[in-house]
């Protein structure tokens, strides 16, 4: 796919998103729908915008295809976010320290990092030292479940 | 002068010694992103009420002053600001850590912080009852201007990209209206959901766009390597003559940006920052490196995120009008302690009030070597690998999430927005867009439909007999004007632009002979 061909999507993209809010913001009572629907009319403008300038632009930022890589090490960052997701719900369930431990190791190695002892060694002296700051010096009010 | 009489009065045991406590709780507080000045401040509040009422606010204010600069450290080493004030400096700095030369960045930081505030601090001790005056001449009408100004920054820091930019600046003025409206009482795009009527918090926001994106960029590429691609530190804090020289004109800009804009209650603070950032842009010449490491932006936004700190108190202590949350909670310790703000405090407790403003003073001064051990221990987070450095910056982000508002929407929302900034930097959509749409929004939103409110409808009228508003319009214009005409540097890059990027960084960049030691 070429760079242009990306550019329109990118700007059809924002008309769909602006355009799903939009029907709704109209139907907001009073003034509560104005500025809600200022944003959302300014981004389908932009995005009409991008449209046309994509056909007659001569800027060289947008020369050649959009690569794909669908490897592993492309796609780590996503496979990091669903993790992430995890985490957010477990954190809540299991409890602050033990689930940031487990998604501690597994982000770890899911980078690729496979230096085992200077992972535990950095899990050693953070998780302590992060249990004395936050919770026994600060109080800090920390996500709590059936453990730790 | 009746200031000067109660200089001495600073440096007794129990003032100085409040005074380094402020200072070391606000420095560490501070560079934790998501805790920050007012959770310091807040902490300090129980420890010192049997303290003498200017020991106790003394100690407040050195950490309100040190939670700011604590703030940009991980800023620049980590892109992790711990505050909403140093998300501008993250963007430059973070990639001057990139280039190695994140100490240079620091010690940069660190001169503009600290004559920032001392500067600021003076201003407040001779000029707090004149400049309070300023702050009453600012209604709907002029807040919503402000807001305005903030966002033609936007257009500044888009980098050539300006209809993605605008377009986040869109997306963020969007996102801030989720929540309850605050005239109609109408929940908007919350979709049943209870952790949402509160709106998208600006705390998150900033910590998912700059930290956790910045964390999931880290997964990327080789895990063992490092930020800075260097093994060695600098142990020297302070910047040379020919680095402030340099850049004498962006601090001079961003402490006039931050003196002024500190002024306004509840806006300047977090419009200031990106202002000094997009005058740096439009001021740039041939050679500077804005977006990729250039420490005149450095210089310019923490020279305004500390500028801002002596005049925000200002309303504060004057009028009784917090100039923002850390504002806010000295308020409050300033009421515990049988205080009240106004022209009494001045007549009544003129030991007490000056006081505290010296205190702040040499706050800003003493801050700066307190810093010196810190940052070089900090600085050492550049050393470790990606691939472990990425889930514990993740980790801070969800404490730094939480701990703020105990809110579990927000660890949600903290990481959409993360996955949002990722894809933004990926694709030039400018995450300092959507952030400012965020902060800005909910001030021009409300500065907005008071005016119409009270104008009925009838604004150009309105306005032109406010001199206030035609000073920002013309100010608008200004910015918008230079934001959009090219630019010298931006010339100078694309006639150069067949060069390798480091190869044109190194070229281009006056310190790259320097070490960073």
């Amino acid at each position: 796919m070429t760079k242009l061909w990306a550019e329109r999507l990118t700007a059809l993209g924002m008309i769909l998103f602006a355009g799903a809010f939009l029907v709704q913001s109209i139907d907001l009572p009073g003034s509560s729908g104005t500025f809600p629907l200022f944003t959302e009319y300014v981004i389908i403008l932009l995005a009409v915008i991008m449209i046309v300038r994509s056909y007659f632009t001569k800027d060289t930022r947008f020369d050649g295809n959009v690569n794909f890589d669908f490897s592993y090490m492309a796609f780590k960052p996503f496979y990091v976010m669903i993790v992430s997701a995890f985490y957010a719900y477990l954190v809540f369930r299991v409890g602050f320290y033990v689930t940031s431990l487990v998604f501690y190791f597994v982000v770890t190695l899911m980078t690729g990092y496979r230096q085992v002892k200077v992972i535990t060694a950095v899990a050693v002296v953070l998780f302590p030292l992060m249990y004395v700051f936050f919770t026994i010096a600060l109080d800090a009010n920390l996500p709590r479940g059936i453990l730790m | 002068m009746e200031a000067f009489s109660f200089l001495g009065d600073v440096l007794s045991l129990a003032n100085f010694g409040a005074m380094m406590i402020g200072i070391v709780v606000g420095l560490i507080i501070g560079a934790i992103p998501g805790l920050g000045p007012p959770m310091a401040i807040a902490l300090m509040i129980p420890i010192s009420f049997t303290w003498e009422p200017q020991t106790a606010l003394i100690m407040m204010v050195s950490t309100y002053a040190a939670g700011l600069y604590g703030g940009s450290f991980t800023a620049i080493l980590l892109r992790a600001p711990g505050t909403s004030a140093s998300a501008a400096t993250s963007i430059e700095g973070f990639e001057m850590t990139k280039r190695g030369k994140a100490m240079q960045a620091i010690r940069m930081a660190t001169f503009a912080s600290v004559m920032g505030g001392l500067i600021s601090g003076l201003v407040m001790v001779f000029l707090s009852p004149p400049l309070a005056k300023v702050s009453l001449l600012f209604g709907p009408a002029e807040y919503f201007l402000v807001a305005i100004l903030g966002l033609t920054a936007i257009a500044a820091v888009s980098f050539g990209a300006l209809l993605r930019g605008l377009a986040a600046g869109m997306l963020g003025l969007f996102i801030a209206t989720i929540g309850v409206d605050n005239m109609t009482a109408f929940p908007r795009f919350v979709y049943g959901q209870t952790g949402l009527l509160s709106g998208v918090g600006i705390l998150p926001t900033v910590i998912g766009l700059f930290a956790f994106a910045q964390a999931l960029t880290l997964c990327e590429g080789s895990p063992q390597s490092n930020i800075s691609g260097k093994s060695t530190l600098s142990w020297n804090i302070w910047p040379r003559i020919s680095e402030i020289v340099h850049c004498r004109w962006s601090l001079v800009r961003g402490w006039v940006t931050g003196l002024v804009m500190g002024i306004i209650p509840a806006a300047g603070g977090s419009v200031a920052q990106w202002i000094a950032y997009s005058w740096e842009i439009q001021r740039g010449k041939p050679g500077d490196q804005f977006g990729k490491g250039e420490i005149k932006a450095v210089a310019a936004t923490e020279a305004s995120n500390n500028g801002v700190t002596g005049t925000s108190l200002i309303p504060m202590f004057v009028l009784g009008i917090p100039g923002g949350i850390s504002a806010a909670v000295i308020l409050g310790a300033l009421m515990i302690h049988g205080l009240q703000p106004g022209e009494t405090l001045f007549r009544k407790t003129p030991e007490i009030i000056y006081t505290v403003m010296w205190g702040f003073v040499l706050a800003n001064v003493l801050m700066g070597g307190v810093a010196g051990l810190m940052a070089r221990l900090l600085a050492y987070c550049t050393l470790v690998p990606r691939g472990v450095l990425a889930p514990v910056i993740m980790i801070f982000c969800v404490v730094g999430t939480y701990t703020a508002s105990g809110n579990p929407y927000d660890i949600g929302i903290m990481i959409a927005f993360g996955v949002i900034g990722y894809f933004a930097q990926k694709y030039n959509f400018t995450p300092a867009g959507i952030l400012l749409g965020v902060i800005l929004g909910p001030i021009a939103e409300q500065g907005f439909r008071n005016m119409m409110v009270i104008t009925d409808g009838n604004v150009i009228p309105f306005l032109a007999g406010r001199p206030v508003s035609i000073i920002i319009i013309v100010m608008i214009v200004g910015a918008l004007y230079f934001a959009l005409r090219p630019k010298k540097w931006e010339a100078a890059e694309k006639e150069l632009n067949v060069m390798p990027k480091d190869e044109f960084s190194d070229k281009h960049d006056e310190f790259a002979e320097v070490k960073d030691d």
